[in-house]
């Protein structure tokens, strides 16, 4: 490859890298002053883009003008969403992941304004900076200056900010140790609110400058968002560490597109991430805050403990009854809630595997579907290709799945945020291989003709029977999860996630158990991905992408962390929801995150603690009244 | 869910005051179901592919003394072949559908192929997924070249036609494009050639300066940006950025009038291949082409043809079975082979044994923005 060649891709690095940077720092500056990643940062990209383009296409104005409002606008809507959703949970001191969760809310609720307000098309950017010039054979767009400098300015004027004027160096005062600033007056909420708005400004200027090189729409925000995350992780979340990590990120995809291979090109980029984190970002002392703290875990199962007062024969008819039910709703409903019924049993498998990754161990995973999809492949193939009959296949795919969590679970010596990035790297990475080892899994074609299971001579090739081996299999897991968690094991898991070093001193390996857990989870992935494959017939690798480990994540935590029963209702709810809401149109998008931000902000303990609140209310004795 | 439930009230108006007329039928109601993409990246697909069908049912319901009347059924499944699935089966056992549109992701009309072939219900989908007629269901109808027939008929344009040696191909690495990568790729196999450069992208990627880079490098004088259409314009502004200048190649994918909207005057020469287009004078196409513009404030693409015509043979099945029964709708619609073909607002064309449809396509460019036809 020539100089020149080589040169352009490193120009086309640095402009989109400028991007990264901007929005990068929305993320570092918010997580250095809340501990909080912000996932509804993308749609500050995407509100900027819009925004500028109302401004610069139906009113005509200069794209500094442009520029400006929709940095100020952007702003003025981050301090407003921590005003009303952030701050009260925060006062609450609501658990980390919680937070995440509302803020993937946000990110939804968001963008299906954006659909409301601006259609759901892709807007092009009116072409406002001319034609570009050739230097020495390499071109150069105004675009690309414009975006450098506003880019580069920008990110000097808030050095400069925070080096220099008081306000900045209160922020960074209060950051660093809040409570010791606080003494000296610097008041810790306007700080946040700050943050928040400087955050969000950075993601809408970063908008409005890369609207001209892609499109304007809702989904910009999507694209930007995970490597700006690395940008910012790859800085170590200083301001101008995230500056240069953003460049760096850039610059290092544009070549790896241009050089190395197109197809594995964010298979570089995230293991090149993965390295840096695993290198550079493992603490020699375990982390502070766990991502699970302040939630309501409560470590004896809460069915059990409830219910002891109630008389055994009550019991015994509720469980009959429980049965019958069981029996007979396969037979009684229809088609359509049979099939919503069942996949939610097999997603109900996989959350119960997350919830003790994540809920038990306070572990982020944001792979989770990758285990899924690897369940899923393994039995498919099996069963196509080398004729091995279900039986045999499933237990293979529950192998994978736990080798492949084996094979990844040295990511969890990192911690906090640093885990949750790796994850989420490994999980896309599992993507792109699934997609070009084509060998293994026919790549973007998917694998079609699965056929339905089947057990020895038993074979089923019905809905009905679907759902008595589904929920057979789940009754298993969940009662095996229950026994692992009422043991040593699980109380193990919870003094690691309440207090490593604690646990450490108790004479606890906390990577080994962190490394069990999460290899038991990823095995119950397995099970579920296996289902999954014989039921839908056709798996392709685009049904187990981060939407799919996100939807978990937000399953596990809606039905309450570290609450088994929770994880099964969370997943109904989730995969119920889409269906109630089909009538809405719309409207759907923006019910889905209004309803996980209300979830969030007003029952944070999921719903499993709903029903323990119920079960308690229920059961109390009585006072004995009436002297008889 | 978008019921045409005032288009009922009104023909119940109709009955009524044909009650007074001797002669006078009930008349039945022929369910048919849309699965598509609403929301999301190919939203715009999903409304081709719903106001084609709905102009048509308009039209069947407004004609005078028709014994049937068309009741579309819209889900969106936001490109969730999930969603698709549930939708379709929703639509079969709950509002008993006779026929199912759909899906629009390719991926999702072969997740539906199974569901469709246990209810026995007829599909018809315009995904272009080879898989998709390979499952043995003798239910399921593409109303669409394939990726295999539209890549050699682009391919051989190109290079006999046009006579470019060196063309590069830039994917996206989903099932589309993946099809329409290989399918490009065999047919110059076929005419001992190679692609002058073999890349491809992330789906959800919207930087392709990296590849374009490698293309440019590569010499290459034509270029066949295949995935969505809002991917392909943003790829051809962006080769213009660099100051690549190629030939810009397109399946129909590439054929809605957003694709020229959104690239401008990057995009401004780019060769397609499309079933219809507005570009044609006959009148037949352009009486059609007057009728959507009035409706819908904007041009007709293949898709909105394709499924005009898909309901038109529904509603013949029906008239001419004297059923509205899926079965009689799938024998008819097999029985349309090349002897006895249907004629519609596509032209003459028919079905092969497998379900894939068998019609010319045309080679348009555009030009200034519109559509000039090439070849046929």
């Amino acid at each position: 490859m020539d100089l020149q060649t080589f040169i352009q891709l490193i120009v086309s690095g640095l402009t989109i890298g400028c991007v990264y940077s901007l929005v990068g720092l929305g993320f570092a500056l918010t997580l250095r002053a809340t501990d909080l990643i912000n996932f509804a940062q993308g749609e500050m990209v995407m509100l900027g883009a819009l925004i500028g383009y109302t401004l610069l296409a139906t009113m005509g104005s200069p794209f500094v003008v442009a520029f400006a409002v929709a940095t100020i606008g952007t702003g003025v809507v981050g301090v407003l969403l921590e005003r009303v959703i952030l701050r009260p949970m925060l006062r609450r001191k609501a658990p980390l992941l919680n937070l995440l969760i509302a803020t993937l809310g946000m990110s939804v609720a968001l963008q299906a304004f954006a659909i409301i307000i601006w259609g759901r098309e892709p807007i092009p950017y009116p072409s406002i900076f001319g034609q570009g010039i050739t230097v020495f054979g390499i071109a150069v767009q105004p675009l690309n200056l414009w975006i450098m400098g506003l880019g580069f300015a920008l990110m000097a004027g808030l050095h400069l900010f925070f080096k220099k004027t008081l306000v900045g160096i209160s922020w960074r005062a209060a950051s660093l140790d809040p409570s010791t600033a606080a003494l000296y007056g610097v008041d810790r909420t306007t700080n946040v609110a700050l943050t928040f708005g400087i955050s969000a400004g950075l993601g809408g200027a970063a908008g409005v400058l890369i609207a001209p090189l892609f499109f304007a729409s809702f989904g910009l925000g999507h694209t930007v968002l995970i490597k700006a995350f690395a940008a910012a992780a790859i800085g170590g979340f200083g301001i101008v560490g995230t500056m240069v990590g953003g460049l760096v990120v850039g610059v290092i995809e544009t070549l790896a597109a241009g050089t190395l291979s197109s197809e594995y090109k964010n298979v570089i980029m995230y293991g090149m991430l993965l390295v840096v984190l695993m290198v550079f970002f493992r603490p020699s002392v375990p982390a502070g805050r766990s991502i699970t703290e302040g939630s309501k875990i409560i470590v004896a199962s809460d069915i059990a403990a409830l219910v002891s007062g109630v008389p055994r024969p009550v019991k015994l008819a509720v469980l009959a009854v429980a049965a019958v039910a069981w029996g007979t709703f396969p037979l009684l409903a229809d088609a359509y809630v049979l099939r919503i019924v069942n996949l939610a049993t097999i997603l109900a498998i996989a959350a119960l595997g997350l919830q003790l990754i994540v809920g038990y161990t306070g572990q982020f995973s944001f792979g989770h579907a990758a285990f899924y999809g690897v369940g899923a492949y393994a039995s498919a193939l099996l069963v196509l290709k080398l004729k091995v009959p279900f039986v045999v296949a499933l237990p293979c795919a529950t192998l994978a799945a736990a080798l492949a969590g084996l094979l990844v679970a040295p990511v969890l010596r990192l911690s906090g945020h640093y885990l949750a990035i790796a994850t989420l790297a490994v999980g896309e990475i599992v993507f792109v291989l699934m997609i070009n080892w084509k060998g293994l899994t026919n790549g973007a074609y998917g694998v079609y003709g699965i056929p339905m299971p089947d057990i020895g001579p038993l074979k089923i090739d019905s809905d009905e029977k679907f759902f008595m081996l589904a929920s057979a299999l789940l009754a298993l897991i969940y009662f095996i999860a229950v026994r692992l968690v009422r043991s040593r094991f699980g109380r193990a898991l919870v003094a690691v996630r309440e207090n490593e070093l604690a646990a450490t001193a108790a004479g606890i390996n906390p990577l080994r158990q962190k490394g069990a857990a999460f290899i038991y989870g990823s095995a119950a992935a397995g099970v579920a991905g296996a289902l999954y494959a014989h039921y839908s017939s056709y798996i392709s690798p685009e049904f187990f992408s981060f939407n799919t480990s996100l939807q978990m994540v937000v399953m596990v935590v809606i039905g309450g962390l570290g609450s088994m029963p929770g994880a099964i209702i969370g997943a109904l709810v989730v995969t119920l929801l889409p269906e109630f809401l089909r009538a809405f149109a719309d409207y759907r998008l923006v019910i889905y995150g209004c309803l996980i931000i209300v979830f969030m902000l007003f029952l944070p303990g999921g719903l499993a603690d709903v029903g323990r609140r119920s079960i308690r209310f229920a059961t109390r004795r009585r006072p004995a009244a009436r002297g008889d | 869910m978008i019921r045409i439930r005032k288009l009922a009230a009104c023909f119940a108006g109709l009955a009524a005051l044909s009650l007074a007329s001797p002669g006078y039928t009930q008349q039945q109601v022929i369910k048919i179901g849309v699965v598509g993409a609403l929301t999301g990246q190919f939203a715009a697909v999903g409304q081709s592919q719903f106001t084609g069908a709905e102009m048509r049912a308009k039209e069947i319901n407004a004609a005078a003394g028709g014994k049937y009347k068309i009741e579309l059924i819209s889900q969106d499944d936001g490109s969730n072949c999930d969603q698709s699935v549930n939708a379709t089966i929703k639509m079969v056992t709950q509002d008993n559908v006779v026929a199912v549109l759909g899906a629009v992701n390719s991926p999702c009309a072969l997740a539906m192929v199974p569901i469709t072939r246990r209810y026995s219900v007829p599909q018809f989908t315009f995904g272009v997924g080879t898989a998709i007629t390979q499952q043995g269901s003798e239910w399921v109808f593409r109303t669409a070249v394939g990726a295999v027939g539209q890549t050699k008929e682009l391919a051989e344009y190109a290079t006999k036609k046009l006579n470019h040696q060196k063309i590069a191909v830039l994917y996206s690495d989903d099932e589309y494009g993946a099809s329409m990568a290989t399918g490009f790729k065999e047919a110059l196999a076929a005419m001992k050639m190679q692609p002058a450069a073999y890349e491809s992208y992330p789906r959800a990627d919207q930087d392709f300066t990296g590849q374009l880079t490698k293309i440019k490098a590569s010499g290459a004088t034509a270029l066949f940006a295949t995935g969505a259409y809002t991917a392909s314009a943003l790829i051809a502004k962006q080769a213009a950025q660099l100051g690549l200048k190629v030939q810009h190649l397109g399946d129909t994918g590439n054929a809605t009038p957003k694709y020229a909207e959104l690239g401008g005057d990057a995009v401004e020469g780019a060769v397609l291949v499309e079933p219809f287009t507005p570009a044609d004078p006959d009148p037949k196409v352009q009486a059609f082409v007057k009728r959507y513009k009035e409706q819908y404030n904007r041009d007709p693409d293949g898709w909105v043809a394709e499924m005009y015509d898909t309901v038109s043979i529904i509603h013949e099945a029906v008239n001419k079975s004297g059923k509205v029964e899926r079965k009689a709708i799938r024998d008819h619609a097999a029985g349309l082979r090349t002897g006895t073909p249907y004629t519609g607002i596509l032209g003459t064309w028919s079905f092969a044994a497998n379900g894939d449809a068998v019609f010319p396509l045309y080679k348009v460019q555009l030009k200034g923005g519109q559509k000039v036809i090439l070849a046929r």
